[in-house]
């Protein structure tokens, strides 16, 4: 069964431009998955329906078999590109609300991150730097068992160091019984994460879907190189 | 899942209430001085007393601008808490959205009661020190209390009516007046990429003005012809149609929030675009 | 720090080549537990069910084996090892020859070089 069905999902903004075009989806539980494209390809679109946050103009989404709404939120723990949390909150106080909305929230596994990353519980969300900021989403984020985390460009402008972390985090959440989808425009700091991938290009158009292993066999090339590939044939032809 | 939004959004607005409940008294204890000042017996009424008076003025204004500041409270809480970045966090919570919408009707209710009471306890503290003779002294009190004696000995079935109708409209008229700012607001947000808040205020003020508009015609007919209809009957017909029209009013009123709230409902379902 | 890995072969072949240099170069005793598909996963930052299909090549070749739940663990056959070692050290040998032909430089170039290096 897979964690993930799109079925003719279209969503335009108001300018009349479409976003995503009958856009069908299908992910595999249990794996790492990466949602690869261009800037402007749809790939948060998708995301930001998945998690709830926006309506679709047509077509429909099940998560695990189920449409959004309460439900799969309660099953989808999603980290957005930008920070969201309230300016009043301590970092503690942000843990009981997870907690507290949460029930596959994790709440000794967040504390013990956050020790790992020598970031006070105490202090205040409105004190911390961008990036510290990013680490205690990923953080909150990550301590959940859920059944399908969408990662938004987890690593796009953040340093080595932490994009190392992150990374790390990922590969040590994984848990058979959940699936991970990331998406991001930089491919040779992903790939060797991830299980498998889809190409999407404009309008949400799905180029190639497989497994990284594999496509890296069959085309004696890195995924990076793949992804040139393909869509520098995509933007001429 | 309401009792702990409920719980959050009072938490959040409480952070910045408490600043200006407590100031108040400070407030109060000013204009109960300045009264003091006015009250003494100069020879002459000078500039002192003129400086008090304004005195007192500015307190009591600053005093009922406190209701405004706790409502503005409330509505920056909305605002942020669904459509600033924090609503990425608000709206991926596994909550229904009617849950959301009357957690923020009910902080709205709240803090309009709170503010209400600390109103209350700065009017006493206002009177305490301005005329504590007036105040203290209970034949004063006595003839309150034998005019409301008075009032209630006179009530009827019709006076009662008209108190809880008096009451219920009010009450109607209030959440409405929440839920068409929370609309606007909304309506503001979803249809814009930038200028929310910009948007949101023409759109106040847009249907603000139409709807006075409107409901001015409206009342302004149904007075005159009721005016006209009531001039040639007896006298318990007249209270039997006062009653009426108050019953009509809260259908109207109830008509109209319910309209409002499923329209708020829409927006956050359908038409949620945040940025 | 996270491997990196070249474009020629796959992922999973480079890990378990890793791995394998690592046994035959002694950094494990004879039947020692080698650390666990997680943890390479995340030493390595890669998916693990690559660092999982690299331990099963592994196994395949009989350099480790796995006991039931309890995780995996070197070879005390001294045999497989020599194996794994002998092959390991043609392919060094191979890879070098073809890289210095590359350079122009001749079997007997390379033998008397090393003479040199090893003086």
């Amino acid at each position: 069964m897979s964690i993930l069905e799109c079925k003719g999902l279209c969503k335009s903004y108001k300018a009349g431009v479409p976003v995503l075009q009958n856009m069908e989806l299908s992910i595999p539980k249990g794996k790492i998955v990466g949602l690869l494209g261009p800037n402007g390809c749809g790939k948060s679109t998708l995301i930001k329906i998945v998690a709830g946050l926006l309506v679709p103009n047509s077509g429909g989404v099940l998560v695990d078999g189920t449409p959004i709404g309460e439900a799969t939120k309660a099953m989808v723990s999603y980290l957005p590109e930008r920070t969201y949390f309230n300016s009043w909150m301590r970092v503690h106080e942000l843990i009981d609300y997870f907690a507290d909305f949460y029930e596959d929230f994790d709440a000794a596994k967040a504390y013990r991150l956050l020790e790992d990353l020598s970031i006070s519980p105490g202090s205040r969300l409105k004190t911390l730097s961008k990036g510290t900021k990013e680490k205690v989403q990923l953080v909150l984020v990550m301590s959940r068992r859920a059944k399908l985390y969408l990662l938004d460009e987890p690593i796009a402008g953040v340093d080595p160091a932490a994009r190392e972390y992150i990374l790390g985090t990922i590969v040590g959440n994984y848990d058979p019984e959940s699936t991970i989808i990331i998406t991001t425009h930089l491919i040779t700091d992903v790939e060797q994460v991830l299980d498998d991938f889809v190409f999407v290009s404009r309008g949400g158009q799905i180029l190639k879907q497989g497994s990284v292993e594999e496509a890296r066999e069959e085309n004696g090339c890195s995924l990076d190189a793949l992804f040139r590939e393909v869509f520098r044939c995509s933007e001429s032809c | 899942m309401f009792r702990k939004l409920l719980k959050y959004d009072i938490q959040a607005v409480f952070k910045y209430w408490w600043i200006a409940a407590v100031i108040t008294p400070f407030v109060s204890l000013t204009a109960g001085a300045a009264i003091q000042v006015i009250n003494v017996d100069y020879t002459s009424y000078g500039a002192i007393q003129t400086l008090a008076t304004f005195l007192l003025v500015m307190c009591i204004f600053a005093l009922v601008m406190f209701l405004t500041v706790s409502q503005i409270l409330v509505f920056i809480r909305f605002y942020k808490n669904f459509f600033s970045d924090e609503g990425y966090l608000t709206f991926t919570l596994p909550v229904k959205k009617t849950d959301l919408i009357n957690s923020k009707l009910l902080t709205s209710f709240i803090f309009n009661i709170a503010s209400f009471a600390v109103l209350a306890v700065n009017v006493v503290i206002m009177l305490v020190v301005g005329v504590p003779e007036e105040f203290f002294d209970t034949r004063n009190w006595k003839i309150l209390f034998d005019i409301i004696a008075e009032l209630l000995r006179e009530i009827n079935f019709y006076g009662f009516s008209y108190v809880v109708l008096g009451i219920l409209i009010f009450c109607a008229l209030y959440i409405m007046q929440d839920l068409f700012l929370a609309v606007c607001i909304t309506v503001g947000a979803c249809i814009t990429r930038k200028h929310k808040v910009l948007a949101a205020i023409g759109i106040y003020y847009g249907a603000n003005t139409v709807l006075s508009f409107v409901i001015e015609i409206f009342s302004l007919t149904g007075i005159f012809s009721f005016v006209g209809m009531l001039s040639n009957v007896s006298e318990g017909v007249i209270e039997l149609s006062i009653m009426l029209a108050m019953i009509i009013i809260l259908s109207l009123l109830v008509l109209c929030v319910a309209g409002l709230y499923m329209l708020e409902c829409y927006m956050l379902d359908r038409r949620l675009n945040l940025e | 720090m996270a491997w990196t890995f070249n474009d020629r072969t796959p992922v999973y072949l480079q890990i378990a080549e890793r791995i394998r240099n690592e046994i035959i170069g002694g950094a494990y005793e004879p039947d020692s537990q080698i650390p666990t598909v997680r943890q390479l996963a995340l030493t390595a930052a890669v998916n693990p069910n690559t660092v999982q299909k690299a331990l099963q090549e592994l196994e395949d070749e009989g350099i480790i084996y796995s006991r039931a739940t309890a995780g995996r663990f070197v070879t005390a056959d001294p045999e497989k090892l020599q194996g794994a070692r002998d092959a390991a050290a043609k392919k060094l040998v191979k890879d070098f020859l073809s890289s210095a032909a590359h350079l122009s430089l001749s079997a007997e170039d390379c033998i008397k070089m090393i003479e040199e290096e090893t003086k």
